[in-house]
């Protein structure tokens, strides 16, 4: 009874505080506002804005939706009762990410078709959280990707597997983090060109593997492994661009084929393929407003969170295949904000970090894994920087005359307390959106392959 | 296994020697099923028991997608009915929900076979939908196969049906515009009759963004002018009275917009913004300032 009066004053005041803020970011030039209230009392704000089952026909859908809010909003009117606002739990999720250092028990089995993601998430998750890698682990690491090359071309998902672009994809970005020159110097980017060009449909669009699905995943897969490798040439893409326009919905964002539903991770994957292509091609081949549009309405009105499809749950993943959009969206649109980054955050460090164990998930009444993890992280360097085009960058690839400088150009700088509170304690490492590694690894990756002799000639062509 | 012989086969080690770190602790039955499946592969063997090790190793783990590659090549090489392979494939689909190959290998089959016939397809897909009514997977393999077999006749009832037990149903809406696009390319239809259709169910849930997000869809696909749905959405919401629906707004906004009303688009701009939709108050006040 006492501490139900306790909180209920505290919650008032809250929402007072949440008013005084309002008036004052409607007036021009408002003052700095308090840093903890901007995450405080949006908070106290989203618990506010729940469904009202009054209103709504009572389906499946909303049952769902209904639970998730509900062990969402206890989550946060414990931390308004407190009178606090959540931290990052650095050390712990540094633990959780370390238990890859060792042999992994037998459940992992449903990962040996995609080893590679392991050795991403983890290498860059730790880096983002400021450990150092040591470095007889990063060779033991690096040791096992040279051994899932495959003869036929691609890296596997593991040793003896064919070439897939994901594990490709996934293994070529943690070779740019954990590996050398020396290391890099091997890798026969000859072979790995032909074995892109046996996955190319007339379409435009790629396969996962030989024989495999295509999809806008296996488009952006083809497009960040050739590019980082300096093998993309015009031809290879030739139509891919038009092919992913066509992946476009009437919600506005993308899905995986030609009028699948508007899906979170294959938007991701679809804008992030048009802007390696460049900037022109991003702006001709989608229809931005649109895509806007769906990704704003995607994050969700009490979680603050992002769901990856119209009336679908929130889930911590989703920071990174919706909320990646958002870098995009800063480089075009500039200063003016399309989502709430303050959300974002709150919904990251106050629902999806496990705090007795470590790691990130989907949601509360979900466990961590490496996935849930990475791309949570991913989603709070997102909510904390501001994304801007560096014109030095922009130059300086741009005069190596390849067709995807403008994606090594992403720079970021930390983001005015107006919009999000970032308390030093919680910040992370800035990354590269578009090839979602710390920042400035790609560019140095890049800039050795273009060193590098390429000589290809286009039978396939 | 204990059918086939494999003594003259040494299955190839899944892990690295001697290099503990990141590696899986298989179960012996995984390593030596897998170990096995990559020897014979090596050697390109097509054989009765390299399929059945295909089988086991599927078993074992269904995402395996060099042993669904491997079967294929093996029932293509042996000239196997593959007939009986859409029957195994039934089985291991209704026991992964969330699968990539599994419909990856059934587009390859009825490829293969030629099969431009939905009857096999519709109860399984039906079962599965019912299982999880928004398994991208499935819903994704639909919209292929109605294409090969280019017969839409089955797909308005179906998502009908669905719409109609949660009309929140998103990835329902999105197969309804796909189906409704596709028959419009085989022969015009009346699409004033599909517009009454989206207006009841918004009516019935007036917050559903998917309705409302396919009425716009619809309206744009068919170069129709929304400003005729103006006193429909004035049943739901205004710049006066209490906002009752959030997308009912934002789309009373567009009207305004078309009509060139900007003062009354920036009105309601500022009561999503301010008041209604909370969360989004800066792209709010960001297509506010576009005006």
């Amino acid at each position: 009874m006492h501490s139900d009066k306790i909180r209920k004053s505290k919650y008032i005041l809250s929402l007072v505080g949440k008013k005084r803020l309002t008036e004052t970011t409607v007036v021009e030039d408002s003052p700095k506002s308090d840093q903890e209230n901007l995450q405080y009392n949006l908070m106290a704000q989203m618990v506010e804005n729940g469904i009202d089952l009054e209103k709504e026909l009572f389906t499946p859908t909303i049952e769902a939706q209904r639970a998730t809010e509900d062990e969402i909003k206890e989550l946060y009117d414990d931390l308004l009762e407190n009178g606090e606002t959540p931290h990052l739990l650095r050390e712990k999720h540094i633990r959780f990410l370390k238990m890859t250092f060792g042999q992994l028990p037998a459940p992992f089995k449903a990962m040996d078709h995609s080893q590679p993601w392991i050795f991403y998430w983890v290498t860059t998750s730790l880096t983002l959280l400021g450990y150092k890698i040591p470095e007889d682990i990063k060779i033991s690491l690096v040791s096992k990707l040279l051994g899932m090359f495959h003869k036929d071309g691609g890296i596997g998902g593991g040793p003896h597997q064919i070439g897939h672009v994901a594990a490709t994809y996934s293994g070529i970005l943690a070779l740019s983090l954990i590996a050398d020159k020396e290391v890099w110097s091997s890798i026969d980017r000859k072979a790995m060109y032909e074995w892109l060009w046996k996955l190319k449909g007339d379409d435009g669009s790629f396969a996962m593997h030989v024989g495999g699905e295509r999809d806008t995943r296996a488009t952006y897969c083809v497009l960040v492994t050739a590019s980082a490798l300096n093998i993309l040439t015009p031809e290879l893409v030739e139509g891919t661009a038009k092919w992913i326009s066509k992946c476009q919905t009437y919600e506005g964002g993308f899905g995986g084929t030609p009028f699948d539903e508007a899906h979170g991770g294959y938007t991701y994957c679809a804008a992030a393929s048009l802007l390696i292509l460049g900037r022109e091609t991003f702006l001709t081949s989608c229809n931005l407003d649109k895509l806007v549009h769906w990704a704003s309405t995607k994050q969700l009105n009490l979680e603050g969170g992002f769901s990856g499809r119209t009336n679908k749950l929130v889930d911590g993943c989703y920071s990174f295949w919706v909320g990646g959009l958002i870098p995009i969206f800063d480089i075009i649109l500039g200063e003016e904000e399309a989502v709430s980054r303050a959300g974002l955050q709150n919904y990251i460090l106050a629902c999806c970090q496990n705090d007795r164990n470590g790691g990130l998930r989907d949601k509360p009444s979900k466990q961590p894994d490496f996935y849930h993890t990475t791309y949570c992280l991913f989603g709070l360097a997102i909510a904390q920087n501001k994304f801007n085009i560096n014109q030095k960058l922009l130059r300086n690839f741009t005069s190596l005359n390849s067709l995807d400088s403008f994606a090594y150009a992403f720079d970021s700088h930390e983001i005015s307390d107006s919009i999000v509170n970032v308390d030093e304690f919680n910040k992370i490492g800035k990354f590269n959106p578009i090839f979602p590694l710390p920042e400035g690894v790609i560019n140095k990756y890049k800039e050795y392959f273009t060193t590098q002799p390429f000589e290809h000639f286009d039978v396939f062509v | 296994m204990e059918n086939f012989n494999y003594d003259d086969v040494q299955p190839l080690p899944l892990v690295e020697p001697n290099n503990p770190v990141t590696t899986i602790l298989y179960s012996d039955d995984y390593k030596r099923t897998l170990g096995l499946l990559a020897a014979l592969l090596e050697k390109k063997e097509y054989s009765e028991r390299a399929y059945h090790l295909t089988t086991e190793a599927i078993g074992l783990n269904a995402a395996h997608y060099t042993a669904w590659q491997y079967r294929y090549h093996i029932v293509i090489n042996l000239g196997y009915d593959l007939l009986n392979e859409l029957n195994w494939l039934e089985e291991i689909a209704l026991d992964n929900v969330k699968n990539y190959q599994i419909w990856n290998y059934r587009q390859l089959l009825i490829k293969k076979l030629e099969l431009k016939n939905l009857r096999r397809e519709i109860p399984l897909l039906e079962v599965m939908i019912d299982e999880d009514s928004k398994n991208y997977h499935v819903w994704s393999y639909r919209k292929w196969v109605v294409q090969y077999c280019n017969d839409y006749s089955n797909e308005l009832a179906f998502v009908g049906r669905l719409i109609k037990e949660d009309v929140y149903n998103n990835s329902a809406w999105a197969h309804r515009f796909f189906t409704i696009v596709k028959l419009n390319e085989i022969k015009q239809i009346n699409i004033q009759d599909e517009i009454d259709y989206v207006l009841e169910n918004i009516e019935l849930a007036i917050h559903n963004a998917s309705t409302w997000n396919y009425l716009s869809g619809i309206y744009e696909h068919f170069n129709r002018s929304i400003i005729e749905l103006e006193p429909f959405i004035s049943k739901f919401t205004g710049l006066d009275n209490e906002v009752n629906s959030t997308p009912a707004l934002e789309f009373l906004i567009r009207i305004f917009l078309v009509k060139g009303e900007k003062e009354k688009a920036s009105k309601g701009y500022d009561l999503l913004a301010k008041k209604f939709d909370t969360i989004r108050e800066n792209y709010w006040n960001f297509l506010k300032k576009k005006l």
